[in-house]
């Protein structure tokens, strides 16, 4: 069985930074050129990022992050399957930050019912519409209710919160689930 | 996709037409399907003012009732839900988004006790249940960051809630934090309308006990792993690791 915490979201949404902010080694990154010009970034994940949390002995948690573009969407849910939670980054500043919430929300349909997830809006500070509030209610829409919260993935305490608001989630399932 | 239907009670043609160009931008993304109708039954009335009159007090729909021009949004009723008389997309979305909730914890609850008495289930709840905090209570949306960073040891105590609607005393037990301060933060949750209540104490039957009754159909989402087959020391050292509380 293998422990994992999966971080998606559109490109440039703060995957890597975050798995940076967390990992004991030096994440793994598959980046290469980006040749997409709506992209404001030199380069782009196109396998998956990968980064380790080492708790004791030879137990360690893994982190992955996706590639964000939506053509590789099957990877995003090859890799939540069977995880502890999934974070989903939002960039705030990006002219669709909604449709990217919904576009993740519906391809990982199948699994949410199954996986802690916490929403993380980077970039609010710059570009506070849609509010926190709006991502919350289009959650509802899509049936879920999961943490949405402002974040500055640079920031280690705010990854951190999102991850200790997996684990909460997933330890109230386990809790509430025992016989 | 479940269909849901709403219909405009004395609206004008340019209210209904904005409300049809809402719901076909919307209506693409939402997990369910909102149609606009002009007559029957309908899940949700939509009133000008000086309509509401016209809708049974107490109609089997929800009924969300629109400003005059001008004028702050008031309940019509207790129940009635209020909306600006310049009604724009984000407040419709969640108007929909507020009834969606409403009829799906109504639904939960009917299915978890079909017999009588039905459960009482509102989204508001009542002052009483501030009162005295009977029954049982469920998230219905997580706080902000503000008062999830504010309020550290309220963060597993919500997601016991997120799961199932919970009564105060179970709360305490799962929660390991003592009655006081669950009532603070239960208290606080219901201020900022994040619960639903439900006036039965009763638990329904837990939601494994319900996948196992579900249907065949529902086995597509049993592929992933659930993470109680993960180990709940995995996640204790986890937290620790990571310089949790």
């Amino acid at each position: 069985m293998e422990a994992k915490i999966v971080f998606t979201g559109p490109p440039n949404a703060g995957k890597t930074t975050a798995i940076g902010a967390l990992s004991d080694v030096a994440p793994i990154m598959t980046d290469v050129d980006n040749n997409d010009g709506s992209l404001s970034k030199d380069t782009t994940t196109v396998g998956f990022d990968y980064g380790v949390v080492r708790i004791d002995g030879a137990e360690q948690v893994r982190l992955y992050g996706t590639p964000g573009q939506k053509r590789f969407d099957f990877m995003w849910q090859i890799l939540v399957r069977d995880a502890i939670g999934v974070v989903i980054l939002i960039d705030n500043s990006q002219p669709d930050a909604m449709s990217h919430l919904d576009e993740f929300l519906i391809s990982l349909e199948g699994y949410l019912h199954d996986v802690a997830c916490v929403i993380g809006v980077g970039r609010t500070e710059t570009h506070p519409m849609p509010s926190i509030d709006a991502f919350a209610a289009r959650l509802a829409f899509h049936g879920h209710v999961f943490p949405v919260i402002d974040v500055d993935v640079r920031r280690r305490g705010d990854v951190l919160m999102l991850v200790e608001l997996l684990l909460t989630q997933a330890e109230a399932r386990l809790m509430l689930e025992r016989p | 996709m479940s269909t849901m239907r709403l219909q405009p009670v004395g609206l004008t043609e340019a209210d209904v037409t904005r409300l049809e160009v809402f719901l076909r931008f919307i209506g693409k993304r939402a997990r369910w399907q909102w149609v606009l109708v002009r007559d029957g039954a309908a899940d949700l009335l939509i009133c000008a003012a000086g309509a509401r009159r016209s809708v049974p007090s107490d109609p089997a729909s929800e009924v969300a009732v629109l400003s005059g021009p001008g004028q702050p949004p008031q309940h019509a009723l207790d129940r009635d839900i209020a909306l600006p008389s310049n009604l724009d997309l984000e407040t419709f979305q969640e108007l929909l988004t507020k009834v969606e909730a409403r009829m799906a914890i109504a639904a939960a609850s009917t299915v978890a006790a079909p017999s009588p008495p039905m459960p009482v289930v509102q989204a508001v709840p009542q002052r009483s249940a501030i009162a005295t905090l009977e029954g049982r209570f469920r998230l219905i949306r997580w706080p902000g960051a503000e008062l999830l960073r504010s309020h550290p040891k309220a963060v597993r105590l919500l997601g016991f809630i997120a799961r199932e609607a919970i009564s105060m005393d179970r709360l305490e037990t799962l929660s390991g934090l003592d009655r006081a301060a669950c009532t603070e933060i239960v208290q606080q949750l219901l201020r900022r309308d994040l619960l639903a209540w439900h006036a039965t104490a009763s638990a329904p039957p837990s939601k494994r006990l319900a996948s196992k009754q579900a249907p065949a159909t529902e086995g597509a989402r049993s592929r992933t792993t659930a993470p109680g087959e993960l180990s709940a020391g995995l996640l204790t050292r986890l937290r620790m690791k990571l310089g949790f509380s």
